[in-house]
């Protein structure tokens, strides 16, 4: 629908001028039908009376065989400007007279002269009048005339029509421009106010303007009712998000604070249990080792779960904390594997690497990629008793790297994979918890791959190891 | 080399304190607490400490602030300065970073080893 884009001011001209000129064409089409039949019929009833007329006339000349006198009987008769040729032709097809010049191209007669006819071929109407003295043939009356004059008569017509027409058209076109404006105004005014309201988002604007029961009144009654509730809406959901923020905000303040407040008492315990562990204070013997010793990685693990809640925390304020350098992560993770060493030594571990090389540079904050691989490693060294793990690295269609943790350790069923990057989610069947860690790890490991706009998975068969992944985009 | 060199600690936390100077009594450092900045003020031209251990939050002034009037103070101007907080983020900021600009010797987030402190001070006190 080519009209789908214009304003209904347009459309409605549109509309009116193409009635008005439909409705004129129409009428003017039928009028010049009519009025050239019209001029046709009596041109012919002319045309008859005149042969008629002609052959009479003549018929003495043919009787005396007098051609002049035929001749110049012809000759009066093309003096009228619609024939244009006369002929008397004898018997035998033999011209007996004929009117003088030719005055214009005249198309050659057909059919037999002893029968009369009168036929059309276009404008043109050609005439045979066969003359008869008593019922002897004596010869034919031709005649040809050209009716193209008519046309010409009737073009006339055509011209006031086309007059008429356009100044149909013109009126219209004012018409319809005035009554559209009748039309259109209160819309476009209602129009107006709307376009005001959306850019000041100032909802408690109404229109006031009383355009009584018409259809710009429903419309305008409508339109207040929809604003009062956007107004309430907007005003509700405004209040809901303050609510929302100001929780948000005592959430992260209780968060510094009670890690504040924790933190400083778990220090003093620690630094007592330290002092007394390094013989500060006398000579430790073995059994107090032994406990203290357990007591001072508790208080570790209290401390490593108090760092991750921070860090939740600082992951929840986006990514725009991150600090974002080119880095070879080849380098990233040559980096940190020495500080697994504690950690590796005490099990049947073999530490692998299967780097590509070289691999590009990929914008991302270091520590925060080491943090990542450190949960990972962490965690495959946590579940694995002996075996292999190993670190790869791999470019993945020009478009971001791959990074895999994979082990050969006890692995995940389906429903403790589905739940594994979800806070606080430890592994818990009886004979496979694993002690040490806050249930935080994977979480903030995913938090920090999202806020770089990668992802991170895991693929694991129970029983005979798992892989992580996570993937780090160019761009 | 060590011994008697003069350590001030200022933190209002009596427990932290307590435990911090008697470990540093201990590997034969002179100290002096105070619980509060001006405290730290006021005592810090005759104490004429060799290195300051700070807290991030005190009762009456912000570490920052008081670190500002360490260094502005021609007495203690050129004393090393090692920040010891509960704080990883304070007012908005990663406090080991924010402390590093300013030029602090160092800094330790509780609960830190003992040992790790008493490393970094040897260095700082040679």
């Amino acid at each position: 629908m080519p009209l789908r884009g214009i304003s209904i001011r347009w459309k409605l001209t549109f509309l009116i001028m193409g009635v008005t000129f439909t409705a004129l064409a129409v009428a003017g089409t039928l009028l010049y039908a009519y009025q050239w039949q019209a001029y046709r019929q009596q041109a012919v009833h002319e045309l008859k009376s005149l042969l008629e007329f002609v052959a009479l006339n003549t018929k003495p000349a043919i009787l005396f065989d007098d051609a002049k006198a035929a001749r110049e009987n012809l000759s009066t008769v093309a003096m009228r400007k619609e024939i244009s040729r006369a002929v008397i032709y004898k018997p035998d097809g033999s011209v007996f007279a004929e009117s003088g010049e030719l005055k214009a191209h005249v198309s050659p007669r057909r059919g037999p002269l002893s029968v009369r006819s009168f036929e059309w071929r276009g404008y043109e109407a050609f005439m045979d009048e066969p003359i008869f003295d008593g019922a002897r043939w004596i010869g034919t009356l031709h005649m040809h005339a050209d009716l193209h004059y008519l046309v010409l008569n009737i073009s006339r017509y055509l011209i006031i029509l086309m007059i008429i027409l356009g100044a149909t058209l013109v009126g219209t076109f004012l018409l319809s421009m005035y009554l559209q404006k009748m039309v259109s105004a209160p819309i476009l005014e209602v129009a107006g106010i709307a376009r005001r309201i959306r850019d000041q988002k100032d909802y408690s604007i109404r229109i006031t303007k009383k355009y009584r029961d018409t259809e710009t009144g429903h419309l305008v009654e409508a339109l207040n009712q929809m604003l009062a509730e956007i107004q309430t809406n907007t005003d509700a959901l405004e209040n809901a998000n303050r609510e929302l923020q100001d929780l948000d905000r005592l959430k992260t303040e209780i968060i510094l604070t009670v890690s504040h407040e924790l933190r400083t008492p778990l220090h003093t315990v620690q630094e007592a249990l330290s002092m007394i562990l390094d013989g500060m204070c006398g000579d430790v013997n073995e059994e107090q080792r032994g406990l203290l010793t357990t007591a001072k990685q508790n208080i570790r693990r209290l401390a490593a779960l108090i760092n991750n809640l921070l860090d939740l925390q600082k992951m929840a304020l986006g990514p725009d904390t991150l600090q974002l350098k080119p880095c070879d992560i080849n380098e990233l993770i040559r980096s940190m594997l020495p500080s697994l060493e504690p950690i590796i030594r005490p099990k049947a571990i073999e530490l692998k690497t299967a780097l590509s090389e070289p691999l590009h540079p990929v914008l991302c904050d270091g520590d925060k990629i080491i943090q990542v691989l450190f949960n990972l490693l962490h965690n495959a060294i946590k579940f694995t008793e002996k075996g292999v793990i190993t670190v790869s690295s791999a470019p993945k269609d020009d478009k971001e790297i791959w990074v895999c943790v994979c082990d050969t350790g006890i692995g995940f069923n389906r429903n403790e994979r589905a739940n594994l990057f979800q806070a606080f989610v430890q592994l818990e069947s009886g004979k496979r918890k694993v002690p040490g860690g806050s249930g935080l790890g994977l979480l903030i490991s995913k938090k920090i791959i999202e806020a770089h706009h990668g992802r991170i998975w895991v693929e694991s068969e129970e029983g005979k190891g798992s892989a992580f992944y996570f993937s780090l985009p160019y761009e | 080399m060590i011994m008697g060199k003069r350590i001030l600690i200022v933190d209002d936390e009596p427990d932290v304190s307590k435990l911090l100077s008697l470990a540093l009594r201990k590997s034969h450092y002179d100290v002096l607490v105070a619980e509060n900045g001006q405290s730290a003020l006021d005592h810090a031209a005759a104490f004429r400490p060799d290195l300051i251990l700070l807290d991030l939050k005190l009762p009456d002034f912000d570490g920052y602030m008081l670190f500002d009037r360490f260094k502005k103070d021609p007495a203690t101007a050129a004393v090393p300065v090692v920040f010891i907080t509960a704080f990883t983020v304070y007012g908005n900021e990663d406090v080991s970073e924010k402390t590093k600009r300013m030029g602090a010797a160092g800094c330790f987030y509780k609960p830190f080893e003992f040992r790790d402190l008493k490393t970094t001070l040897e260095t700082l006190l040679v």
